[in-house]
């Protein structure tokens, strides 16, 4: 950063600070009925993810194109811009899953700039289509984040498929989604992401996901009890 | 998609009420309004307009906070065109500033045109990405640059001045 930046930068921040505001005044407003009714897509928490079928497809990371409702999705976070400031130019897709019908889990990232990161996937339909209902999360702390040195899932469901994601620590030669008497093996991108795409079936079974050394042996995991997600 | 959280930690983005955003957002956009426009009556006048819009065009919008700093960047360009032909406000000076990068700096945004200014804000302050700040000036991503670079020139001239 150049010093005309730093100052800028600096003198910015003083300005705005200096500004006097008038207290927030809600009575110009009435209430807005319609808030109920809005059309807004909802992240829930929680439910059920499991293991894997079909592949997992490399990840390549390019911050250059970031479609519209991955960029959405974390400017959602722009609303807690107080935890959440995100790096607008660090968004990058980092792994792909495609499924047997041809659609895909698309898991972008991006960097939280007190620390931290927001992950996004996204379902993208063998036509192209991409579905307007990214789920997000977002997280300061890197032990909960890909940003840290442990293995670190997410999971979710759409109606007729699944997905997992994360990134493995150091070490990883590769993921093992158990599934009680059967697993799948992903590989994982050279920046150590890996995304897993799962038949509806399939993700109802997961039982755990597994980094394993190049021996084989489990290197770190995180269970998954049918109750809560993934479990540190 | 439902995405597992189990961690406390993690946070989901969960739907908001206006009630929120505008209690949420509305000190920052003030914030950015008075940057680009020096006035801060004239900021107060402008992010209530942008909200009023929100308030108005509510169900029919997905991401009300980039709507309403869309709404209020465009509401600081209205009030440029208004100023320009009116000559009526004398924006600048209407606040003490008592830190000399804030002082040095509001001297400096002096030089810039407002849409210089709303390009130099939006990158430093709001620390947006180029695409995004073109698609909030309604221009193409060199275009941003250009401004961001003739800015800064200005910028640097002026600052080195004092």
């Amino acid at each position: 950063m150049t010093d005309t930046e730093t100052v800028l930068r600096a003198g910015l921040r003083a300005l705005a600070e200096s500004t006097p505001l008038s207290g927030p005044d809600l009575s110009s407003f009435d209430r807005p009925s319609v808030t109920v009714m809005r059309r807004r897509r909802k992240t829930m928490v929680a439910t059920s993810i499991a293991g894997g079928l079909i592949v997992l497809a490399a990840g390549a990371a390019a911050s250059g194109n970031v479609p519209e409702p991955v960029r959405s999705a974390f400017n959602r976070f722009a609303h807690y811009d107080e935890p959440f400031p995100l790096d607008p130019d660090s968004a990058a897709q980092v792994a792909t899953a495609t499924g047997p019908d041809g659609s895909r889990f698309e898991y972008w990232r991006a960097s939280v700039k007190d620390g931290g990161t927001c992950e996004n996937v996204d379902l993208v339909e063998a036509g192209g289509k991409r579905h307007d209902r990214g789920a997000s999360v977002c997280s300061h702390d890197d032990s909960h984040s890909s940003a840290g040195p442990h293995l670190f899932v997410l999971g979710g469901t759409e109606e007729s498929r699944g997905f997992v994601v994360g990134h493995a620590p150091e070490g990883t030669a590769s993921i093992r989604v158990s599934m009680g008497d059967d697993s799948v093996h992903a590989e994982l991108t050279p920046d150590r992401f890996f995304a897993v795409w799962l038949s509806a079936e399939e993700s109802k079974r997961v039982a755990s996901v597994e980094a394993l050394r190049p021996d084989g042996s489990i290197l770190d995991h995180q269970d998954y009890d049918q109750t809560l997600p993934f479990k540190r | 998609l439902v995405v597992q959280v189990a961690q406390p930690t993690l946070v989901a983005a969960p739907p908001l009420s206006f009630e929120e955003v505008y209690l949420t957002r509305r000190v920052r956009l003030l914030q950015v309004a008075v940057l680009i426009t020096g006035s801060p009556p004239v900021a107060e006048e402008v992010v209530q307009d942008a909200f009023i819009q929100l308030y108005r065009r509510w169900p029919q919008i997905d991401h009300p906070g980039a709507w309403v700093r869309s709404a209020v960047v465009s509401g600081c360009r209205t009030w440029q065109r208004r100023h320009i032909r009116e000559r009526e406000h004398q924006a600048d000076d209407e606040f003490v500033v008592v830190d000399p990068d804030g002082i040095a700096v509001r001297q400096a945004l002096r030089a810039l045109t407002v849409r210089q200014r709303s390009a130099v804000v939006l990158r430093y302050f709001e620390d947006l990405s180029e695409r995004e700040i073109a698609e909030l000036l309604d221009c193409k991503r060199g275009t941003v640059k250009s401004l961001l670079s003739r800015s800064m020139e200005k910028l640097r001239r002026e600052l080195d001045d004092d």
